[in-house]
């Protein structure tokens, strides 16, 4: 306890000593008061003089210390300049060019100007606008370059599988002044590396051509083979304004390619549809999207019959065209038209656009699953056996007691009505609708059903191989609205999704008093619906 | 199930596997996993594996200090003057104190990755003597299957987190493998910033065969969202054209151009990708954002509404409270859509008395303007409007946030949406390969590929529900790199790319030392008519050392790392 008396007081004894030695008053001296620049005048203007746009600035400083420099900044037009200067008085007179304004803006220049004492004045001064009225009177510059409208050609991808493309270029070239000169130019090149190249240069004579240009020329693009080309008008007026302006041609470059196995006319007209609130989605008729592989390449996987009455024709669409309208559920594409691609009789392997060449089948001589690729530049098809099975094939809850080597002997349909022979969803007595697997081929189903009405339908295997209660759904999943084919068009791709809650819900809509007749694949998922003929 | 959104909580215990704490905290249970108790069976080498995705969600949305990294660079100006985003804008940020510090975050990530490849190398004979049931030929081919495809993801997931550190600080140790002995770690030396290329590049390649295609409608679509062929191809494209941009490339090697542009074409032909046709619902596409055909890849999270609360205009009930505020400068960017001219072009059709209309549709599905339509009712950013500019928490800009934002949300009742961060898109893939190809071969030749950088910049343009006009042929060189650059800026604005692209460029110092610009709008009757006034938000300082990031502090003073030049003072 002794020693910590002796720690505290030590510090106590300290503080008092030097709080008695503090007693006298201390008077700080005034810090040296330092000079400041002073700002005698200041003014920025912002002027459109001629064909430029200046800022014009002028400074008045002044100081009892000698000034050192004057600095001058504004951020958006770049301007940054730095005056070393002597003197106790300095006046800036300067011009910068600057920008052009696109929108109205606040403008101000940042100032610092410094002495020899150290002193600085930091300021900014606001920049007035006076740039809506040229400085030289009566100056009317002529900035407006040529405007150009093209009104032709209004689709920008041809077909041209078979013929030369005509082209109709069409525009009109105007000039607030007057127009000097036009050139037109039209190049690219085929697949196989043909060049092709057109161009004209054009004088305006009369006074009207020389304010309104209407220009029209046809150009014949080569066909036969895929090409990319391009178009360009350049309008140069008397001032030198000058505009371009063109656009990308295609010629036999493709967005999308279906297959169609449709046997004939009738069953392009009377393929089946899913009727999906107001929208229609195909895709379960006889026209089958093609994935885009590349650059004019499509693939898809598909069951070839290898049938005597096989009718393999691939339809092909660029830009928007689409093969059904959504609207009026029309069909707008025919088995025989410009877009439509076959197999080459006697040349298998190769496709041709002249169908009275074709023979309409696949380059294979058997039945089976295979990979098609269509090669639109080079005009091949060939046909890879798919040697996998369905890997959902060894999923239970999808495919319930299923056994690829002894498949179910029929899907049942079921329907929430209006199928005639399929009151409900679930699977009937013997007379209950279905589709049959058929005799030469494991895993597909075909069969005719009949609809009173719209309705849904969808797919169950069979009771009598005995699948828990409500498994082996196929049909459509929840995210209907969702689900969109290679090309994102709403279709209706059917798939076992397992078991149903709730019993009832989704499937294939069909509408109508009519008698189908469809058929469905296990393997690809593909349903096939078609008026029976 | 996304494996993404829980797989971060458990791998939170399988990944700590320090031994610390002493006898004093031990209890009778133990909840950790050694190391040796992790690659013991498929179910934790899988879900070891999968943590090293966690380390994605260090991308996007309002990872700096609540600001997002658009803020950061001349795309915009964060509201909350108490974020430490502003550090890159004032010029204050150092080798301390760096918003945007991942060299910590990426490295755990890499050394996670390592120590998963590492150990899981023998996966084969581990799933065998997991396997309890011998018969059960499938389940084991399943397991073996999925961790081939998960040993190519971690090594696809290791080489991107190695191209995120050398974006930012140039020379990177590469690091391959677990290092554990502290000595080496600390004595580590950068490698060139070639040789981290050369390894990202390498290392995609070497996987990609490896990868699947997609994962969507696999397995019950349970593992959507893991790595895929087309994500390990785009990062090979953007390691490329890096490598390729003057930054790294002051000699201008056309064969670093030419690499890129082969890279990307490598995508583009195989067709598997296109553009979305609904630009604006591109962003908001949820956890489907990997079905899509322009997303190569993708973070996948959860029901969320930060995002939303902190960027939904001011005037909305709970918005407002970490406001990004597109800039004026963005805004100019965006072209005339009838003309495809600049707006300060003679001859543009742009009208500064109603500067938004007519303009590049990517401008209001990007940026909420004055008066625009937004959830429900105009956004009234005008002075003395309910989000106007002035008001505490409200823009700076006299802009608001709509990429990424889910729109029809009701904040008060706390509704929340999906949100996914796109990592790579097919928009970019076509933007990266115009720009070598260009740098290349020019603006219309196709170098013996299939598409022109002309075509490739148009194929963007000409996007459904945005259909720009295509470029004017004839452009030059030097023309279509200014094109390029400006469509980049527009197409993939708030995306985490501007901050790197003006970098790479080597034009950060000329428009990041620009003032960032603002619109002031004053209502001027009740009719909806306004007057706009463009003006200074504030200055912005960029060094010419700030090209590249400080290494952190920490680690340059355990000795091996030289620190980038012009940070050492710091």
């Amino acid at each position: 306890m002794k020693n910590n008396n002796w720690i505290c007081t030590v510090p106590v004894l300290a503080a008092t000593l030097i709080l008695a030695a503090c007693t006298e008053k201390i008077i700080f001296p005034d810090s040296e008061k330092i000079e400041i620049p002073k700002l005698e005048d200041a003014s920025a203007k912002y002027l459109w003089i001629g064909r430029d746009y200046k800022l014009a600035v002028e400074i008045a400083v002044s100081d009892n210390e000698t000034l050192t420099s004057l600095q001058l900044s504004n951020g958006e037009w770049g301007v940054d300049t730095l005056v070393l200067i002597s003197g106790s008085r300095y006046v800036f007179r300067d011009t910068f060019p600057v920008s052009k304004d696109a929108t109205p803006m606040r403008h101000e220049v940042e100032l610092t100007v410094k002495n020899a004492g150290g002193g600085i004045l930091k300021t900014t001064v606001e920049v007035n606008d006076v740039s809506a009225v040229n400085q030289i009177e009566g100056y009317n510059p002529d900035v407006l370059p040529p405007a150009i409208t093209i009104s032709r050609p209004t689709v920008a991808k041809f077909y041209g599988l078979s013929d030369d493309v005509p082209v109709e270029v069409s525009a009109s070239i105007t000039d607030d002044e007057e127009l000097a000169e036009l050139y037109v130019k039209l190049w690219g090149e085929s697949v196989s590396g043909a060049y092709f190249e057109w161009d004209e240069s054009l004088t305006p004579t009369s006074d009207a051509e020389k304010t309104v240009y209407s220009y029209t020329r046809n150009f014949t693009l080569p066909g036969g083979e895929a090409g990319e080309y391009q178009f360009m008008i350049k309008a140069t007026d008397q001032s030198g304004n000058q505009t371009v302006s063109g656009g990308n041609l295609t010629v036999g470059v493709m967005d999308r390619l279906y297959l169609s196995d449709a046997k004939n006319a009738w069953e392009v007209t009377n393929q089946g549809y899913d009727a999906y609130a107001d929208k229609t989605a195909w895709g379960i008729g006889t026209l089958l999207a093609m994935r885009r592989a590349g650059n004019n390449l499509f693939t898809l996987d598909y069951y070839y019959r290898n049938d005597a009455d096989d009718n393999i024709r691939f339809i092909a669409f660029a830009g928007n065209d689409r093969p059904f309208g959504t609207a009026s559920r029309s069909v707008t594409y025919t088995l025989d038209g410009a877009n439509v691609l076959a197999q080459k009789s006697g040349a298998a392997g190769s496709v041709t656009a002249e169908l009275n060449q074709a023979d309409f089948k696949l380059p294979v001589e058997r039945k089976g699953y295979y990979t098609i690729t269509v090669d639109l530049n080079a005009r091949t098809v060939t046909a890879t056996p798919i040697t996998d099975a369905n890997p959902d094939f060894a999923n239970a809850t999808l495919f319930p007691a299923f056994d690829p080597q002894a498949p179910y002997p029929y899907l049942a349909i079921i329907a929430g009505g209006s199928v005639v022979n399929a009151p409900g969803w679930t699977e009937g007595g013997d007379t209950h609708a279905k589709l049959p697997k058929e005799t030469e081929h494991d895993f597909l189903y075909s069969g005719e059903f009949t609809t009173a009405g719209g309705v849904n339908i969808s797919f169950l295997a069979p009771k009598t191989i005995g699948p828990p209660a409500g498994t082996g759904w196929f049909r459509l999943p929840a995210a209907r609205a969702n689900m969109k084919d290679v090309y994102g068009d709403l279709i209706s791709q059917i798939k076992p999704i397992g078991p149903s809650n709730a019993g009832a819900n989704y499937g294939i809509s069909l509408t109508g008093n009519t008698q189908w007749y469809a058929t469905y694949d296990l393997m690809t998922y593909r349903l096939r619906v078609v008026k029976k003929q | 199930m996304n494996p993404l959104k829980y797989l971060f909580f458990l791998m939170l215990p399988l990944c700590i596997l320090h031994t610390g704490c002493g006898d004093f905290m031990d209890t009778a249970v133990e909840t950790r996993y050694l190391e040796e108790d992790v690659f013991v069976d498929y179910s934790r080498i899988s879900k070891t594996g999968y943590g090293v995705y966690t380390a994605l969600f260090s991308f996007g949305f309002d990872r700096i200090s609540s600001a997002m990294l658009a803020s950061a660079c001349d795309e915009a100006d964060h509201a909350d003057v108490n974020s430490s985003v502003h550090y890159f804008n004032n010029g204050t940020w150092t080798a301390t104190s760096n918003p945007d510090n991942v060299w910590s975050t990426f490295y755990t990530a890499i050394r996670r990755a390592n120590m998963f490849l590492e150990e899981s190398a023998d996966y084969r004979l581990i799933l065998l003597r997991d396997t309890l049931i011998p018969s059960n030929r499938e389940n084991y081919l399943y397991q073996v299957r999925d961790i081939e495809w998960l040993r190519a993801e971690v090594r696809f997931l290791r080489a991107f987190y190695h191209l995120e550190l050398l974006k930012r600080y140039g020379g990177i140790p590469v690091m391959k493998e677990v290092i554990d002995d502290e000595s080496t770690l600390v004595n580590r030396q950068r490698d060139s910033f070639e040789t981290g290329v050369n390894f990202v590049v390498d290392e995609c390649d070497a996987v990609i065969p490896l990868l699947k295609d997609s994962w969507v409608d696999f397995d019950g679509n349970k593992w959507r969202g893991r790595a895929t062929k087309g994500a390990a191809q785009a990062l090979k494209t953007r390691a490329l054209l890096y490598a390729a941009s003057p930054l790294n490339n002051p000699a201008n090697d056309p064969d670093k151009w030419i690499r890129a542009a082969q890279a990307a074409h490598d995508i583009i032909r195989a067709g598997l990708y296109s553009l979305h046709t609904d630009y604006g619902g591109l962003f908001n596409l949820g956890n489907g954002s990997d079905g899509n055909p322009e997303v190569l890849f993708a973070v996948q999270r959860w029901n969320e509404n930060t995002f939303e609360k902190n960027n939904y205009p001011v005037g909305y009930d709970q918005g407002g409270q970490a406001v990004t505020c597109p800039s004026q400068n963005l805004v100019n960017a965006y072209e005339m859509k009838a003309t495809g001219k600049t707006i300060g072009e003679p001859g543009s059709g742009y009208d500064p008395e109603k500067p938004y209309d007519g303009r590049d549709p990517r401008l209001t599905m990007s940026v909420i303007v004055n008066n625009s339509t937004f959830n429900g009712r105009k956004v009234e950013c005008w002075v003395g409007g309910i989000d106007g500019i002035g008001k505490l928490k409200a823009t700076t800009t006299g802009y608001y946030l709509k990429k990424y934002v889910r729109e029809n949300l009701n904040l008060t009742q706390n509704q929340t949406g999906v949100h996914s961060w796109i990592l790579f898109r097919y928009g970019e893939v076509l933007l990266n390969y115009a720009e070598a190809m260009n740098e290349a071969y020019g603006p219309e030749s196709k170098g013996g590929l299939t598409m022109s950088a002309k075509a490739a910049i148009d194929a963007v343009r000409s996007r459904n529900g945005v259909a720009m006009p295509v470029l004017p042929p004839g452009l030059t060189q030097d023309e279509m790199r200014e094109r390029i650059r400006n469509e980049r800026r527009v197409e993939l604005a708030f995306e985490e790319h501007r901050f790197f692209d003006v970098r790479r460029w080597k034009i950060a110092m000329t428009t990041e030392n620009l003032p960032l610009m603002a619109m002031q709008t004053v209502k001027t009757s009740w009719n909806d008519e306004f007057e706009y006034l463009v003006f200074k938000k504030e200055n912005r300082i960029f060094k010419e050392y700030m090209y590249l990031h400080p290494i952190p502090e920490t680690e340059v003073l355990k000795g091996a790392l030289v620190q980038n030049p012009g940070w050492e003072w710091e």
